[in-house]
């Protein structure tokens, strides 16, 4: 897949293009305005990462020109929150998704997921991996063949836990990807933890509870057990 | 007419009081006479000098909260019209006055959008370089001790940035959008919201709903006003509480049971004024409604009886 990154912090640009790479995605830059209309009219891309506070312009003026000349371009709004109007506006012009900085870099990464999995392989309803079954379509997950029964938040859980596989997630995002930042204290931790508790208890059942490794209070990694 | 004046004409009826009684050579209770009605003269034109003074201290208080009102659109008192020499010296006060407020406002302002649009960035820089530090295969148990250190307190370092970011917004954009918003529909759609999180502190919730009640408001304000009460009802709330939403005569009241505060209830809406007993809270969530309500003509009223936290909503 082939991105492009237009944001004017280089810092935030390297750390994204370096997360993309090390997902086997080919990346391009751009810092202003003008180089992403450049590039934009020269290169085609799969997915574009939009920041709208450029230096020399507004990045929501870039998407109608997305929209018009790369039609199947997935693009994913990136920006500080400045505006309550910001998003529907973003969204109205034909962004596909809408991500507030500060964010995480696993919040980032489950978008992108999405919504490449919305824009380009709409005919995978699927996800394999070890004894589990991702269903999308009927947001369900199966071990094995047999139908797993869980809960519309451990649903979720799982599902990010998926888009996210073999990587350490921190508790703070998956809290942030399930409610919103309007969690704004440790009680969105108990609530989490009640969750993951109940979920671990399903898939011990399953006696597959040892593909969610919990790290010293840290977050969680879904990963197949090596024993 | 001015202070001056009247000692003038003071001193000129002393002084013709006294050539008379100088000149026809009266009696002293002539002169007594005079004195008195010179005296009420006096206190009559000082009266009336008072009374022109607090009318135009009240014309230019109006002015000044107009200013506080609607800092952006403050126009300078002076010149407005044909002044005199009183009303000119208060203009000029108060023009000073509202200068300086409107000087210190912006500031304050522009402070607050820098800083929070500024950290913005490299706040989400040090997330990202953590994140990623994390996916290494070779860190220890104590590793993950301090990137979780790190992380959380970026974490809150963040939350308190949007808080800021919020507050300032309020500012700019509670006159946008005013429309006539359903508090009670808002209300509903809020405790969807925090169903689950009742249910997970087997909070029950009641509502009594004796009318429809709507506020003059951004709709986006009017959302974030009560689910910021609703949140706190929540979290300030003992295990297996309740909740009552009480909406009538044109009043939204949100109580709850609770611990009393250990702090003066009149600091309650203060920024950054958490309660002791829980260090994790950020205490913006009540300053931000105070805000949004005070911008948007509400008012919002705090009290503790029977055990019970009640925040009320009225129309100012």
């Amino acid at each position: 897949m082939k991105f492009l990154i237009v944001e004017d912090e280089p810092n935030l640009q390297k750390l994204i293009s370096y997360f993309l790479k090390k997902e086997d995605h080919i990346t391009e830059e751009a810092t202003t305005f003008k180089e992403a209309q450049n590039k934009l009219s020269n290169f085609s891309y799969d997915c574009i990462l939009l920041d709208l506070n450029l230096p020399d312009g507004n990045g929501l003026n870039l998407l109608p020109t997305i929209k018009e000349s790369h039609k199947e371009t997935a693009v994913i709004i990136v920006s500080a929150k400045d505006s309550l109007d910001d998003r529907v506006k973003g969204l109205d012009l034909g962004a596909d998704d809408y991500l507030i900085k500060p964010f995480h870099v696993s919040e980032l990464n489950a978008r992108i997921k999405a919504v490449i999995r919305r824009k380009l392989f709409t005919t995978e309803e699927k996800g394999d991996f070890g004894d589990f079954t991702f269903h999308f379509e009927g947001r369900r997950v199966e071990i094995n063949g047999k139908d797993l029964d869980l809960t519309k938040k451990e649903y979720d859980i799982l599902l990010y836990l998926f888009r996210n596989k073999n990587r350490v997630i921190t508790k703070d995002s998956l809290a942030e990807h399930l409610w919103g930042d309007y969690m704004d204290d440790n009680y969105s931790f108990d609530f989490l933890y009640a969750h993951l508790k109940n979920l671990r208890k399903k898939l011990a059942k399953e006696g597959v509870e040892n593909y969610l490794q919990t790290l010293y209070g840290v977050g969680y990694k879904f990963c197949i057990p090596t024993n | 007419m001015t202070y001056r004046t009247t000692v003038a004409i003071m001193v000129l009826i002393m002084g013709y009081a006294a050539g008379i009684a100088f000149i026809t050579n009266t009696q002293s209770i002539w002169i007594f006479i005079l004195g008195i009605l010179c005296f009420f003269m006096v206190t009559f034109v000082l009266w009336l000098e008072t009374r022109t003074v607090r009318w135009h201290l009240k014309v230019y208080k109006r002015k000044i909260y107009e200013v506080l009102r609607n800092l952006n659109k403050f126009e300078d008192p002076r010149g407005s019209h044909n002044a005199s020499k009183v009303e000119s010296e208060i203009a000029d006060f108060y023009g000073n006055i509202g200068r300086q407020i409107k000087k210190s406002f912006q500031i304050e302002k522009q402070f607050t959008q820098n800083a929070s649009h500024e950290l913005q960035t490299p706040i989400t820089v040090i997330k990202t370089s953590l994140e990623s530090l994390l996916q290494s295969p070779n860190l220890q148990e104590n590793d993950y001790q301090d990137i979780e250190t790190i992380l959380s307190n970026t974490n809150k370092l963040s939350r308190i940035n949007q808080a800021l970011v919020l507050l300032s917004r309020i500012r700019s954009y509670y006159n946008d959008n005013v429309e006539s918003v359903n508090i009670n529909d808002v209300l509903l759609n809020c405790e969807q919201d925090f169903e689950e999180r009742m249910e997970h502190k087997g909070i029950t919730l009641t509502n009594q709903f004796d009318q429809e009640l709507s506020f003059e408001m951004n709709r986006t304000l009017a959302e974030i006003m009560v689910s910021n009460l609703l949140s706190n009802a929540i979290k300030y709330n003992l295990p297996d509480g309740n909740i009552t939403c009480t909406i009538k005569e044109n009043k939204l009241k949100i109580s709850n049971p609770g611990k009393p505060l250990t702090k003066n209830p009149e600091q309650l809406f203060d920024r950054f004024a958490r309660d002791n007993d829980n260090p994790e809270s950020l205490g913006l969530g009540l300053s931000i409604v105070k805000m949004i309500a005070e911008y948007s003509g509400i008012v919002v009223d705090y009290f503790h009886k029977d055990g019970l936290h009640e925040l009320v909503l009225r129309k100012k």
